[in-house]
């Protein structure tokens, strides 16, 4: 495998232009949608079969280092999790992980059985009504392998989304909180830089001005595959504790008929 | 689970006529072979209703694909940890 590529969001640098939105849509060709009115200037609430890339506004009361309310900004994206809840779920192989560590649907064999959109621990991936088949971030797949950035980095006038190689990024992105911390925000964190941590890393990692929660980001995200064995031995145990008591039940009227 | 993956009727009735044909198999197998004479009659219904249930179950789970034609995708992989692949 080649060297993992990632890229790392500093919301610190977000100015909420959505330009990475606007690229992201130009290069993908993903087309119109209706705007949705969220009471701010994020468009769509959530991530769409036709949004990849999604600037959220968050109003947080307090996060500001002088304790004003801050207008906190978050460039969100597919994160090609290293252990991927899609990828673990799909049935037919369409999800796989690319030799720079990213995860892509293949869409020529995705049969659109929609079991990713529910795995998905952070509600990434979408299922498009038009072509039958899940969609989500292909982190530029077109574009990486021939040598050039996502568009959506490419794009970022501020540099708050950067892409280059994990280990370059994540070194970077410690002396970037340090920094922050320094200025006075000391909620400043990252989330899923680090690969011993949660879903084995993140290749689409982000700094955050506070905690997680106030980003709408699940604090330790699960694999939803984690419940497979337990809820399996389960079913199993009640289907024999049902088939015991049939067994009983007709033991019990065989004797009485006879 | 953050999105509601849009499974609706046609998955509902899978799993109420799955359910059925389940349980209408494992109850005439116990009956056929721990029930008296007497119980023959569950067997036979039970053992003939559970082959057609299952069939329409199919049915419906294919329909429902976002592109059923491409069904066959999914007999060509196993993951032991994927519940929706140990089904297919």
């Amino acid at each position: 495998m080649a060297r993992t590529l990632a890229m790392f969001t500093d919301t610190s640098l977000c100015i909420g232009c959505r330009a990475c939105q606007v690229a992201c849509k130009q290069w993908n060709e993903l087309g119109l949608e209706t705007p949705e009115w969220t009471g701010t200037y994020q468009n769509h609430a959530h991530f769409t079969e036709k949004t990849f890339r999604l600037v959220r506004f968050i109003e947080a009361p307090g996060a500001k280092p002088n304790g004003d309310l801050a207008w906190l900004l978050m460039s969100d994206v597919c994160k090609h999790c290293a252990q991927a809840g899609c990828l673990d779920a799909c049935p037919t192989g369409a999800i796989y992980r690319t030799e720079h560590g990213t995860v892509n649907i293949n869409q020529d064999v995705c049969n659109g059985c929609r079991y990713c959109v529910a795995s998905c621990p952070f509600g990434v991936v979408s299922f498009n009504e038009q072509t039958g088949t899940a969609k989500k971030c292909t982190f530029c797949n077109d574009r990486i392998h021939n040598g050039l950035g996502p568009a959506c980095a490419k794009a970022c006038p501020t540099d708050s989304i950067q892409f280059g190689f994990r280990d370059d990024l994540v070194a970077k992105a410690n002396k970037r909180v340090e920094t922050l911390k320094g200025m006075g925000f000391k909620d400043a964190q990252l989330y899923g830089a680090d690969s011993g941590g949660f879903l084995g890393g993140l290749n689409a990692f982000f700094l955050l001005l506070a905690r997680p929660a106030t980003y709408n980001l699940p604090e330790h995200p699960k694999l939803p595959q984690r419940n497979v064995v337990v809820d399996s031995l389960l079913s199993i145990g009640s289907a024999i504790l049902v088939g015991v008591g049939a067994m009983l039940a007709f033991r019990a009227r065989g004797k009485g008929g006879e | 689970m953050l999105k509601v993956p849009g499974w609706e009727m046609s998955i509902v009735w899978y799993f109420f006529l799955g359910g059925i044909a389940g349980g209408a198999y494992f109850t005439a197998a116990i009956a056929d072979n721990f029930g008296s004479s007497r119980d023959r009659a569950v067997a036979r219904v039970g053992y003939l209703l559970s082959l057609p249930l299952v069939a329409v179950c199919g049915v419906l789970l294919i329909v429902d694909l976002g592109v059923p034609a491409r069904f066959m995708n999914m007999m060509l992989h196993f993951k032991f940890w994927d519940p929706m692949s140990i089904g297919a």
